[in-house]
């Protein structure tokens, strides 16, 4: 992909990131937004909602300097992808043991397992996408692999 | 007639430098002590033609600041005992690296040669140095040598030689402005008014040296007829910047000679480096950390939770065969249920969360991640006061405080080391984690990993705030600048983090067979006795001890079995967790020891949160207690540490109980 392509990658999951990271933080504090934002698989979370935001500031980051044209941009969209990449896996582990000792220890309590789609999850996707196919090379020479 | 001269050996630690001193003077050594300091001093005689030449291999420094014992000896040893040549070694596969102690071995002007050592290694690597360049933009001779084949030795005795017996030799001065060199002359001139002072020191070494705040060099201005007119120029200078500026130009110098001396040693950035700029970032670093850490505690907890079940599982189906009545007599079942299952199982519970978190720090370490962390918590950590050389025992803090409080050892600054051993009880240690778990899965359900993240970082802040009292009080003074180098990143593997895991997570398994058992038997013998009591009654010897202290307790809301089991707490961590199921007799119950809590009228979410703080802050552990006595020496600093913990512990405990109903609208 083109430069141009990384750059706009890069804004529209910054502000993706940063939007569902304040929405999060925003909804624990006013239980209204929570009852409108719920439904839409955006549960109140502060510090989930810490994580979303600093992860969409990486990008941010990334945007302006792919802009720039300044070499570190790519390292910024690298370790942007990275760390949603991380946080996915983090939040999907957590919700996945979770159900599991609802359905093994509980007291019969069913378990849905659309719980695990929360905005760490299903934004994770596409960051993880682009770190295969863009940030192989980059995370090998990283790691000497 | 034997002429006879000495030459010091001086350079960065690990360059090779004791290689070369002992292939220069083989058997003829001498170790000693540098006098009045306990580093390591070697000399020993080399021959040269009809040269006797005394080598004296001087502590590896990084630079000749004055921030650690380490090169104030190096430092003055070179001013004071005025050495006929320094040998400057060289590593030359890290050229770069080398040249800031080289810019300012050049300000002492004194007869100086560039050992370039490994430089076999670095040629294999394509490094080309242009030893006449160097002469030439440097002004100083360069000799290459590899220490480990004994190569180049020869030629670097004669070039030592015959700069030692060259005169006179000027200092090689690198310009740092118009601002600061206008303050350079007119301290240059000032001290000129001691002719004594400035025969003994380069008037324009030791003028940089007081410009850049270097307190031992103001020492040697004590009694001089110039002191008062320097300090007076020294007051109107802002000496924290102009130190910055002064060492910003010196990396400019090495950053403009450098491509003209190695035209293969200026790399472009390699990945590492580009990550680098990314998460020690100025802006993103700190919340960059603080995420990936709470992503750390969200794992410890929500991971761990189907294997706590799991053991709660075998632990209550084997308190319900002993309440079967199957045991006889009576007591015995009381004591392997109530206290041996109560106890030690409510501390086995916890294991999960302790292995995991240890893993995922040890992936964290493994990985290299952490030593980038230093560096970023380095810029607020000396902004309040805190040497950077304490965040890794800091960290360290998160596993065990013990090891902590010893890896303090690499602090050279008593101050600096004192005030960090003083600060690291204050980091959570992972005994402290089966009391966060207990109490934030029983009363936060909903966000217990973020409760326990809460907890590190307040334990973090009251570190960083206590450091801060301390150095505006009783540990006033500069912390020492932080150089530390980044290990490479790598890819953990998962044998060798959990290898490390099982390496600091073990000691809690043998803990909860040894001194937890121990205790849970103790506290069972004070809920049993004396004979003919309820169980764990107020009637009982632990009662009654719960009673005692609950006067003092009761203000932050803790009842008397909570007094008991902080009270045992001091003996290890765990062992508040232990003593509460014994206390609250969970073994023999089918219910779980957080049922128990929540059914406990007396204790709340506030309360909860409180005792959890509390937990954080109060006491170091009975071991990490003779570990503070040890490596501060003092029994006056030992019990500080525990009188400090336990007056914040209580201070903030009170605060969290009558201000967050308020703020949470309870009242």
């Amino acid at each position: 992909m083109t430069s141009f392509g990384k750059t706009l990658f890069a804004a529209v999951f910054g502000i993706l990131y940063l939007l569902s990271g304040i929405v999060m933080i925003l909804s624990a504090a006013i239980p209204y937004l929570a009852e409108l934002t719920g439904p839409y698989l955006i549960p109140a979370d502060p510090a989930a909602g810490f994580v979303l935001c600093v992860v969409g500031l990486v990008f941010l980051f990334a945007c302006r300097r792919l802009a720039q044209g300044t070499p570190n941009g790519h390292a910024f969209l690298y370790v942007g992808m990275a760390l949603a990449l991380i946080f996915g896996i983090v939040a999907l582990l957590s919700l996945l043991a979770q159900g599991a000792e609802i359905v093994i220890f509980g007291d019969g309590e069913p378990w849905d397992p659309i719980q695990i789609l929360v905005p760490m999850v299903y934004l994770a996707l596409v960051p993880a996408i682009g770190l295969y196919t863009w940030g192989r090379g980059f995370i090998g020479n990283l790691i000497g692999v | 007639m034997k002429k006879t001269i000495r030459i010091a050996l001086a350079g960065n630690p690990n360059v090779g430098k004791s290689t070369i001193f002992n292939a220069l003077t083989g058997s003829r050594q001498h170790v000693g002590n540098w006098p009045g300091v306990t580093v390591e001093k070697k000399s020993g005689f080399a021959k040269y033609q009809d040269y006797e030449i005394e080598v004296v291999d001087l502590p590896g420094t990084y630079s000749l600041t004055a921030y650690s014992i380490d090169e104030v000896v190096a430092r003055d040893y070179i001013i004071d005992e005025k050495p006929d040549a320094v040998v400057h070694v060289v590593d030359a596969t890290n050229f770069e690296r080398n040249l800031y102690l080289t810019t300012q071995l050049m300000e002492l002007g004194v007869p100086l040669v560039m050992a370039l050592n490994m430089s076999d290694m670095a040629e294999k690597a394509g490094t080309a140095i242009n030893r006449a360049s160097m002469k030439k933009f440097f002004g100083i001779p360069v000799v290459r040598t590899v220490g480990s084949k004994a190569e180049g030795l020869d030629e670097l005795l004669r070039t030592a030689v015959h700069e030692a017996e060259t005169s006179p030799h000027h200092e090689h001065a690198i310009g740092y402005g118009d601002a600061i060199e206008r303050t350079i002359s007119d301290l240059v001139a000032a001290l000129g008014n001691d002719p004594a002072l400035a025969a003994r020191y380069p008037p324009r070494w030791l003028a940089i040296r007081l410009l850049e705040g270097d307190e031992n060099a103001r020492k040697k201005l004590a009694g001089s007829p110039a002191q008062a007119h320097v300090l007076a120029l020294l007051e109107k200078s802002d000496l924290g910047e102009t130190e910055a500026a002064m060492a910003d130009r010196r990396y400019e110098v090495i950053a403009a000679l450098l491509p003209q001396v190695c035209t293969t040693c200026v790399k472009e950035m390699n990945s590492s480096d580009l990550i680098d700029r990314v998460i020690t970032n100025r802006w993103l670093g700190i919340p960059i950390f603080l995420a990936l850490m709470w992503g750390a505690f969200q794992l410890t907890f929500a991971v761990a939770t189907p294997f706590m079940a799991a053991i709660e599982a075998l632990f209550g189906y084997c308190a319900g065969l002993l309440s079967s009545g199957s045991v006889e007599p009576a007591w015995l079942g009381s004591l392997l249920g109530d206290g041996i299952i109560g106890g030690v199982g409510s501390v086995i519970i916890f294991l999960p969360n302790i292995f995991i978190l240890l893993f995922l720090l040890s992936l964290l370490e493994d990985s290299g991640y952490l030593a980038r962390a230093a560096f970023v918590m380095d810029r607020l950590m000396y902004a309040i006061g805190l040497p950077g050389k304490s965040f890794i025992p800091m960290l360290i803090g998160f596993g065990c405080n013990v090891p902590a409080i010893m890896a303090t050892r690499t602090i050279e600054d008593p101050k600096d080391r004192l005030l960090t051993i003083l600060i690291n009880p204050f980091m959570s240690c992972s005994a402290r984690l089966p009391v966060y778990v207990l109490f934030a899965g029983a009363f936060f359900p909903a966000n217990a990993g973020t409760v326990v993240f809460v907890l590190y970082v307040l334990g973090i802040a009251v570190a960083i705030g206590s450091a801060w009292l301390f150095r505006k009080t009783i540990l006033p003074g500069k912390p020492a600048p932080f150089l530390m180098e980044m290990p490479p990143y790598r890819l953990p593997t998962i044998f060798t983090s959990v290898r490390h895991m099982w390496d600091r997570g073990s000691m809690y398994i043998r803990k909860a067979g040894g001194i937890i058992l121990f205790a849970s038997i103790i506290v069972w013998g004070l809920a049993t006795l004396p004979y003919g009591v309820e169980y764990g009654s107020a009637d009982s010897y632990a009662g009654m001890l719960g009673h005692l202290l609950q006067p003092v307790f009761a203000p932050l809301g803790f009842d008397w079995k909570i007094a008991v089991a902080l009270l045992f707490g001091f003996v290890a961590k765990e062992i508040v967790v232990g003593s509460l199921g014994v206390l609250y007799g969970t073994g023999e119950d089918s219910g779980s020891l957080q049922d128990a809590l929540l059914a406990d009228p007396s204790l709340g979410p506030v309360t909860a949160f409180a005792l959890m703080v509390f937990v954080l802050l109060y006491l170091p552990c009975l071991t990490a207690f003779a570990v503070i006595r040890k490596e501060t020496g003092s029994w006056k600093w030992t019990l500080f540490s525990v009188g400090y913990g336990i007056s914040v512990a209580y201070l903030i405990a009170l605060i969290i109980v009558h201000i967050a109903p308020v703020v949470l609208g309870r009242i």
